[in-house]
């Protein structure tokens, strides 16, 4: 028993750049993976496997971000106040999330991944929203440009219903912290089809916002002990190395057949975390 | 460029330069744990019969500390690789500190607002004045 630690910890050092590389072809965040699989199929307790969860997706979203800024695909403009009510809220969540029975939080999880499951088949195509700012969203001038290069246009766009987006931010914030997901595959729906960001800005600020609010949640893990660095260094080394791969083969696979394959592993998670909490499938 | 991308380009030049460092102070850190070069607090070969525990009961068992008590144990392989990985935790706030008087200058009055909020926010979270109990 006592030689198998090295054991687990290329394995976790594998499932993570595995998530990595199929996190980035499928657009969604890692964490959403991780924690269902690594808290289901490892031995680590769920507290421990949260804590690594929100690093995991920290990390990955921080090497990401300076090329997204550089290039408008985020916006920090709009990222800043998001964030602010998404981190406020994931500290709550976070202090929640351990305060909570193990049971319970693992039902809730399976529950909550299994509900992703459905939001990601469901927003797949998602189109870009168009509209009108709203009062909250001038004031705060939540507005930009971006130039995309794949289909040669500049896009000038504006925020609408920005309050229902800080309701909506602080909401998967919560779960976020109580569950040590990126949440990024909440995110972009909001920041796309409810707040009319442009696709690829969504899915782009909703990187930065995962790596400011995930800041805040990870420091009461770090403080209550849950944060195992034994664990956590293999995932984020593994993470980055497979967003890497991911990002070179973004081109060249067909997303369609991965979000497929996303949605299936999301599925059986789900219904894993479900059964441990429930012991139906301890 | 405009002031909104004066202020973006400065946070992506932070947030690049600091999470390069937290990461390879993170990895550096964890090959001194791994390969046994500094001693560790909870030795790795002991950590299979703990992880799988509630993290309660987990700090019981190994007298590991909450708060910030873990700094007086910073000797140790594996707390020195915790503080590495609780420098990735704190990349958001450096790169909110360097942006803050830059959006001052600016006169961007309630974006500066915001990002002070934030690092308010970051500080309670990072002090664990709210977190450290058990």
């Amino acid at each position: 028993m006592a030689e198998t630690w090295w054991v687990w910890l290329v394995a976790l050092f594998a499932i993570s750049f595995v998530i990595g590389v199929v996190a980035v072809v499928a657009g969604v965040g890692g964490g959403v993976l991780f924690v269902p699989i690594v808290g289901g199929f490892f031995p680590f307790h769920l507290d421990f496997v949260r804590g690594v969860g929100l690093v995991f997706a920290l990390a990955g979203t921080l090497a990401a971000g300076p090329s997204l800024l550089r290039n408008r695909l985020a916006s920090l403009r709009l990222a800043v106040p998001l964030a602010l009510s998404g981190s406020i809220a994931s500290f709550a969540g976070a202090l929640a999330g351990l305060a909570l029975p193990t049971e319970v939080v693992q039902t809730a999880l399976g529950a909550t991944v299994l509900a992703i499951a459905v939001v990601v088949w469901r927003t797949g195509d998602a189109a870009a929203g168009t509209g009108e700012a709203d009062a909250l969203g001038t004031i705060l001038r939540l507005r930009g440009r971006y130039e995309d290069p794949a289909e040669g246009i500049a896009v000038d766009w504006r925020t609408r219903r920005t309050l229902t987006g800080f309701a909506a931010f602080a909401g998967i914030g919560f779960l976020g912290g109580v569950f040590g997901l990126g949440a990024g595959f909440a995110n972009v729906p909001v920041l796309n089809l409810v707040m009319a960001a442009p696709l690829k800005v969504a899915v782009g600020t909703s990187g930065l916002i995962i790596s400011i609010v995930n800041s805040s949640a990870a420091w009461v893990y770090i403080h209550r002990g849950a944060l195992l660095p034994a664990l956590a260094v293999p995932a984020i080394l593994g993470v980055m190395l497979g967003s890497r791969l991911g990002a070179s083969l973004l081109a060249r696979t067909p997303a369609s057949v991965v979000r497929r394959v996303v949605i299936a592993v999301l599925l059986l998670a789900g219904a894993r975390a479900l059964g441990r909490g429930t012991g139906v499938w301890p | 460029m405009s002031r909104e991308q004066v202020v973006q380009e400065l946070y992506a030049r932070w947030l690049g330069a600091v999470a390069h460092i937290a990461f390879a102070a993170a990895l550096v850190a964890f090959v001194l744990y791994a390969w046994g070069i500094l001693p560790p607090f909870v030795p790795l070969d002991a950590l299979p019969a703990l992880w799988q525990l509630p993290v309660g009961e987990y700090l019981a068992r190994t007298g590991a500390p909450v708060g910030w008590g873990w700094v007086s144990l910073l000797p140790n392989a594996d707390y020195l690789s915790l503080c590495c990985v609780a420098l990735i935790a704190a990349v958001t706030l450096v790169c909110y500190l360097a942006v803050l008087p830059m959006l001052l200058k600016l006169g961007e009055r309630v974006q500066a607002a915001l990002v002070a909020a934030q690092i308010i926010v970051l500080l309670v979270a990072a002090s664990g004045a709210l977190a450290a109990g058990h």
